[in-house]
């Protein structure tokens, strides 16, 4: 086995670990934030009910011995039964999924449009007016907390244009708002790094060399750079998608948006941390998958990787 | 007209059907949406616990008696009930003619089935202390039932009307357990549509109903937790009524054109609960004297009208208005720094004391904010308050490990009766009661046996005005709740609680 491979075997056994490790923490967190048993029972119980109920649930065995079970389970494709729902927690995800990923999907295309296309034209005119309004926007972006943008919007789309829903799931005009919101930060990245990197392309050799050699300008920025670029661009993009996920917490409390965020919120929030622990461990199984799919990539588009020195 | 009359020495009681509501025969028409900052948890009545269940179940079910929309009780899938003289069996004569939303009849098998599977301990319901007196069910023919209690329960009726909702035998039975929970059915005035968890419940109204056809055709719960959002909707028309507001937001809301705000009392009692119980050995707060210098230091009226706007009813005890027979005479502590200094210095602290609090942040409504000006204005008078702020699921987590001296809580309502707020809020073995008191206990207790209305009405006044006097908590405010609503709609929530009923609710085009 060459070091390339041996290069990608370390990276998945580093997935495993990494997801194994959140598994350790999540559990850890929410056993520390205390007793679920008072949230979920109505202040008429007893302390008989509170003690068979807690039994029910199997909390009144040790934290080191449910977290074998937890994990057991979870090897086995099993992430418990939610308290709150009365239902397994992989269909509470299975069932809700589809409502983040369309809405990361939606937000992650915003961002790669808008924000490539902004960035590509403030490189190509830099400090001008056009780049410092980019700039400036891109600023505010990255320093807008996301509840302020969603409520804003709300407030100019909804209310005062009614252009677009204030808030749910139906249909495409729906998506809109929500997506725009969670794809503002990283549209700003995005349109940064773009930039930053599409200058500095610029300066390299061999796009000198094509200028000199009187390439179209559009043929110079769309193959040559782009192309050059697009390792950089790509793990940019692929962290940003990652922290759209993490995002899209707060953007489907404002939105309403019926997500795996949302009921990880509410799951928080109810004591439900089947449902917490679960989401977690799947959110960090997918963060883990997309990096880890990233680097596959990148080592088949740039053949230096792995090659120790 | 009152209901809940039980004489023990008479042999047998009969109550009859009483105040029914008036049938309505025009179709029902037009979409009533309402938002709601969050949503039941499973739909299955047996197995959900939060206030959102309640008002899903109270829609879409119905027991053998039921709280109407005026919060009276009143029989529903039973004309009447008989109880024997011991107290303890309760014979329901069963309405003729009931249909399950599939058309099927309600039957005294139904009936069996339903009390039984709400109170196998398998079921795991939530709500099983209301109604685990109850020892069997039998079916004395077609159309009556008779329940044995355990034991005897003075308020045995207003907690079956809270916990005893009765479910189609053989849908569940075809179904199972999931598939009824994902496809409830029952006898209420709406039936069930569709659901799309952290999103919406969607239900149209039952024609087959016994007495209540709503006026809406449709009607859409939806679940929206930022109030800003349902505000919005609100103002673009996405929803017809938007319930629980924040206090601050009532003065935008009745700027708004075409809109208008509701405000009903919850039920829902508020304090400052002093743990005299456990570990408080050396606590200051254990002088009755001290307790009464803080009831006198703070200014209630002074919160209610700048903080909570006017949402919110000052009491002097720790009986709730709406809920029960309040004694008049009784007047809330005055307002009086001064006394409150001299009062504390009396009691031994000239230079005053300082005293650890505890309150959860969004847990109740403006939870930090009112115990920031609380202990504020605690600090005015001598007492050195280190308030502690922990986010809510951490501070009612940590209710039974940690010792908390002082804390900001609420106790709210369910079955229109003071019981639970004694049993459970107030009675030294209570797990969410701080308080000690024997003479407090043992009124409790008799409490218990007392079934005649007027009595336990005076009873309980005697209760709180042995509180007062002991000046057992900080007695603050019954709040209310704040709903928006278009003009458009016709509609009144009741009062006493959140667990609302559309089925008068209309829409005009």
């Amino acid at each position: 086995m060459n070091d390339r491979w041996r290069y990608l075997l370390e990276r998945l056994i580093q997935a495993a670990v990494c997801v194994w490790g959140v598994s350790v923490i999540i559990f850890c967190i929410t056993h520390f934030i205390g007793d679920p048993v008072q949230l979920l029972m109505p202040a008429e119980a007893s302390q008989a009910d509170r003690l068979a109920y807690q039994q029910a649930l199997g909390l009144d065995k040790s934290a080191f011995e449910r977290y074998i079970i937890f994990f057991a389970n979870v090897l086995q494709g099993d992430l418990g039964q939610s308290y709150r729902f009365n239902t397994p927690v992989l269909a509470l995800i299975w069932d809700k999924f589809p409502a983040t990923f369309e809405l990361a999907v939606a937000a992650i295309v915003f961002a790669i449009i808008v924000g490539v296309g902004s960035g590509i034209l403030c490189a190509i005119r830099p400090n001008t007016w056009w780049d410092h309004c980019f700039e400036w926007l891109s600023l505010s972006g990255m320093a807008a907390p996301t509840f302020w943008v969603g409520i804003m919007l709300i407030m100019f789309f909804s209310v005062e244009l009614r252009w677009l829903p204030t808030s749910g799931r139906s249909g495409l005009a729906s998506l809109v708002l929500p997506a725009i919101t969670l794809g503002w930060y990283s549209t700003a990245v995005i349109s940064r790094m773009t930039r930053s990197t599409l200058l500095e392309t610029l300066e390299t050799d061999f796009i000198k060399t094509s200028v000199l050699k009187g390439a179209p300008s559009h043929i110079i920025i769309f193959k040559h750079c782009l192309k050059f670029m697009l390792p950089t661009l790509l793990t940019i993009i692929s962290l940003q998608f990652v922290t759209l996920l993490a995002g899209a917490v707060i953007t489907e409390t404002i939105f309403s948006w019926p997500g795996i965020g949302r009921l990880l919120i509410q799951s928080a929030y109810g004591g439900d941390y089947p449902v917490v622990q679960g989401i977690t461990v799947v959110c960090s199984i997918i963060f883990v998958l997309i990096q880890l799919a990233v680097d596959v990539v990148q080592f088949f588009l740039d053949p230096r990787i792995g090659h120790r020195q | 007209m009152k209901f809940s009359s039980q004489n023990p020495f008479a042999a047998l009681f009969l109550i009859c059907a009483l105040s029914l509501p008036s049938l309505s025969f025009s179709a029902p028409t037009g979409k009533l949406t309402v938002a709601v900052p969050s949503e039941p948890a499973t739909l299955d009545p047996h197995k959900a616990s939060n206030r959102y269940n309640y008002m899903f179940n109270t829609n879409m079910f119905e027991g053998l008696y039921i709280r109407n929309d005026k919060a009276e009780l009143v029989p529903a899938l039973a004309e009447s009930v008989a109880v024997a003289s011991d107290g303890l069996t309760y014979t329901f004569k069963l309405r003729k003619g009931v249909k399950f939303h599939d058309g099927s009849a309600m039957t005294a098998d139904d009936v069996k089935f339903s009390i039984e599977r709400a109170i196998n301990p398998n079921t795991k319901n939530p709500l099983l202390a209301y109604i685990k007196t109850i020892d069997r069910v039998d079916i004395i023919n077609a159309d009556t039932v008779a329940m044995k209690l355990k034991e005897r329960d003075a308020i045995f009726l207003k907690k079956l009307a809270f916990a005893g909702w009765i479910v189609p035998k053989n849908y569940i039975q075809a179904v199972g357990e999931d598939g009824f929970a994902k496809k409830p059915m029952g006898t209420g005035p709406f039936k069930f549509v569709s659901r799309s968890i952290n999103e919406q419940i969607e239900m149209e109204a039952n024609e087959l109903h016994w007495s209540t056809v709503p006026k809406v055709k449709n009607l859409v719960i939806r679940t929206v937790p930022e109030d800003a959002v349902r505000l919005a909707m609100l103002q673009t028309g996405e929803a017809d009524i938007v319930a629980e507001m924040p206090p601050p937001l009532v003065e935008r809301i009745n700027a708004l054109r075409g809109v208008k705000t509701l405000s009903h009392p919850s039920g829902e009692i508020y304090w400052v609960v002093f743990n005299i119980k456990d570990g408080a050995k050396d606590s200051p707060l254990l002088n009755p004297m001290v307790r009464k210098a803080l009831n006198h230091a703070i200014d209630k009226q002074a919160i209610i009208t700048n903080v909570l706007k006017n949402q919110a009813v000052q009491i002097a005890g720790a009986l709730a208005p709406s809920v029960a027979a309040v004694d008049k005479n009784l007047q809330p502590y005055a307002y009086n720094p001064a006394l409150a200094k001299k009062m504390l210095a009396d009691a031994g602290y000239p230079n005053g004391l300082k005293v650890d609090m505890y309150s959860s942040v969004g847990r109740y409504t403006l939870d930090k904010d009112i115990s920031l000006v609380i202990a504020n204005q605690l600090k005015a008078v001598g007492v050195d308050v280190n308030l502690n702020l922990w986010e809510s699921s951490k501070w009612v987590g940590d209710l039974s490990k940690k010792y908390y001296p002082m804390s900001y809580q609420a106790f709210g309502n369910t079955v229109f009766d003071p019981e639970g707020l004694m049993i459970f809020g107030l009675h030294s073995k209570a797990f969410w009661s701080f308080y000690k008191n024997d003479a407090v206990d043992k009124m409790i207790d008799d409490s218990l046996k007392i079934s005649e209305q007027k009595e336990r009405d005076t009873h309980f006044q005697k209760i709180d005005k042995m509180l007062y006097d002991d000046a057992s908590h900080i007695f603050l405010w019954e709040s209310k709740i704040l709903i928006g609503m278009r003009d458009k709609v016709t509609w009144r929530p009741q009062p006493g609680d959140n667990v609302y009923k559309f089925w008068n609710a209309s829409v005009d085009k």
